[in-house]
């Protein structure tokens, strides 16, 4: 029992020293952010990337594709604000630069305004335990403005949809039916899988849910005058959905995005439900933080996963969309990062910023490690030569894998 | 024999644990008075809103209170066991060393568990009234993994009063309060819930860190 409970006690300590020790020196040598701004310019047809990196000047480049490789021509802030002017066209109407056309379009502040387009999309927010009921917005609301939700629903073991109101926490009793029969005619398949929408009074309208059934279809759902309105949205060539996602912004056209099962990204045009794949390669949203910004001329995508930053933008084309220009970017990696790898064989972490979960895993494994730690287990039998045992035997050898982690607590935990 | 050890542990600790149970008590009536008060000024609607869309539970006033009762009944139970110098004579008491020592834990956990029963009872009934049942248990999850911190603060207390040298208290205060922690990293409802199978059974572990002080003490390791 005594050599249990001791071993118990060491497993503790390294536990503890695996997460506090990596922990602690990310504290002591923090990152910098210093990660580009990417824009594509309507102009020119070119990536536009401003920088800014602490105590550095700010510096905007054009991104040329040249034959040997890309480089980049440093711009000022004006001519920045010329050949953007999606984004900086306040600044351009001040100064009387805006141009009435741009590629064919017709370029005012309204135009500008109402096809301004944002959507975030963090793996934090998809990865995380729900508790199981979901709010219900009116979509035609008696007033002009929208209201706070005032029920909520979730699905029956039965395979149904149950509307509970918030005030007195009760059944409302024929919603809920009335919600089945119409979500079962239109051919949902209960219960839903992924269920998206925007719930708060603070926008300009609302669409209610994206809602993928257990069969990966995609459905729209929301409440007009507390009645259901169910459609069905067709994946193309039997895409099967896996997660959606409901945008409501200024740009009415656009309904949302959806990825299917096999990691493409697809967007969901109001007009007729059509849903068209976007050429921006493979999508993971459980794993990969989305941006996407819209604007009159194009959508720039950003997808932020492990240090490397896919900048995509893409056009709309008769038949659909088509990439007008993709740029990676990929974090360089600090040296106390680098050292790191020599210093620690792994982290032990219990939180991530890829999901809202806390449990033990193993990351950032570094063979790296490997010179220290042997370096450490030698130490150990040297340290503790005079009277060498079983337990420092096993100490070099969990140092060998452990490094730091174990050599600190088999030379402070010595009886 | 059992009983009259459990008992003897008991009237150690009355005093704390009842002071602790009022302090549980008064913690949870605080806590739904906060929920009344924003359902009051707001409407019931807003408590669901705040719950469903900003992952809020409205119980943050309970979440360290778990950890101060484990380390309040440890030191009431435990460290009169060495400043007075008892241990020595428990440990002649014609009992099996490892089984006295694990069913003065017991009773000290058992004290835990039940104030933490009573606070997560008055806690639930009042949540079952105001929400549904899901997000009744998506609150009561979301408590659990403070409670076991409130039970690891009891058995690293246990343990650390148990030692005989403050070198070796020394560290497994620091490696008490790197494990408790642990349980406070992610504040999402319902994060733990995978590893809460895994907490238990390492609460269970912890228990052999008193018995291995209690050891070391026989071995004559004292300052």
């Amino acid at each position: 029992m005594k050599n249990f409970s001791k071993i118990v006690l060491y497993i503790v300590a390294i536990a503890v020293l695996s997460w506090f020790l990596p922990w602690i020196y990310a504290l002591m040598f923090p990152a910098p952010s210093g990660e580009p701004f990417c824009s594509f310019s309507p102009v020119n047809g070119k990536w536009i990337i401003s920088q800014s990196s602490p105590g550095e000047k700010p510096r905007i480049m054009i991104l040329e594709n040249e034959t040997d490789g890309p480089t980049t021509t440093i711009i000022t802030r004006d001519e920045r604000d010329s050949l953007v002017p999606q984004l900086f066209y306040k600044e351009l109407l001040a100064h009387d630069r805006l141009p009435d056309t741009i590629n064919g379009k017709v370029v005012n502040a309204h135009e500008l305004r109402s096809h301004e387009l944002m959507f975030t999309s963090s793996p934090r927010d998809i990865v995380k335990r729900t508790p199981g009921v979901w709010m219900m917005m009116e979509s035609m609301p008696v007033r002009v403005e929208l209201s706070d939700p005032t029920e909520v629903f979730r699905f029956t073991k039965k395979g149904g949809i149950e509307f509970v109101d918030m005030a007195t926490n009760s059944v409302v009793p024929d919603r809920g039916k009335r919600f089945t029969e119409t979500m079962e005619q239109r051919g949902f398949v209960f219960p839903a899988i992924d269920l998206s929408a925007n719930i708060t009074s603070r926008k300009q309208y609302d669409e209610g849910y994206l809602m993928i059934d257990s069969e990966g279809k995609l459905f729209h759902v929301k409440q007009r005058a507390g009645r259901p309105y169910v459609a069905s949205i067709s994946m193309p060539d039997g895409a099967v959905a896996e997660k959606a996602f409901i945008l409501e912004e200024s740009d009415r056209s656009i309904l949302g995005f959806v990825a299917d099962t096999d990691d493409n990204l697809y967007i969901i045009e109001k007009d007729g439900y059509r849903v068209y794949p976007l050429p921006v390669g493979k999508v993971n949203p459980s794993k990969e933080n989305m941006m996407c910004m819209g604007n009159l001329f194009n959508l720039t995508f950003r997808f932020t996963n492990n240090g490397v930053s896919r900048w995509r933008a893409v056009e709309r084309t008769d038949n659909g969309y088509q990439l007008a220009g993709s740029y990676d970017y990929q974090k360089p990696r600090m040296a106390t990062a680098k050292i790191a790898d020599y210093l620690f064989p792994y982290t032990l972490a219990f939180v991530s910023n890829s999901d809202s979960l806390a449990y033990p895993r193993f990351v950032n494994i570094s063979w790296y490690a490997i010179y220290l730690n042997l370096l450490l287990a030698l130490m150990l039998l040297f340290v503790q030569r005079k009277d060498r045992n079983s337990w420092t035997y096993a100490g070099a050898a969990v140092t060998v894998f452990c490094g730091i982690f174990s050599f600190i607590p088999f030379i402070l935990l010595k009886d | 024999m059992t009983k009259a050890i459990f008992f003897k542990e008991l009237i150690k600790t009355r005093r704390v644990f009842w002071v602790s149970l009022l302090v549980a008590i008064i913690f949870a009536i605080y806590a739904i008075m906060c929920i009344r008060r924003v359902g009051t000024s707001h409407g019931v609607e807003h408590i669901w809103l705040i719950m469903l869309m900003k992952d809020q539970t409205f119980i943050d006033a309970i979440k360290y209170l778990p950890p101060v009762i484990g380390l309040a009944i440890g030191i009431a139970q435990m460290s009169p066991e060495t400043q007075q110098k008892r241990l020595k004579l428990t440990l002649h008491l014609p009992y099996p060393q490892n089984k006295l020592i694990f069913t003065m834990i017991c009773a000290g956990m058992v004290q835990c568990i039940f104030i933490f029963l009573i606070q997560a009872f008055i806690i639930g009934i009042y949540y079952y009234g105001v929400v549904t049942p899901e997000m009744a248990s998506h609150v009561m999850l979301t408590t659990l993994p403070w409670y076991i911190a409130g039970l690891n603060a009891y058995l690293f207390t246990s343990a650390i009063c148990l030692e005989g040298t403050w070198r070796r208290r020394i560290i497994l205060s620091l490696i008490a309060i790197g494990v408790i922690s642990v349980y406070y990293m992610q504040s999402v409802p319902q994060a733990y819930n995978g590893m809460i199978f895994g907490a238990v059974i390492f609460t269970i572990l912890l228990i052999l860190l008193s018995l291995y002080s209690v050891n070391r003490f026989k071995e004559g390791l004292i300052d």
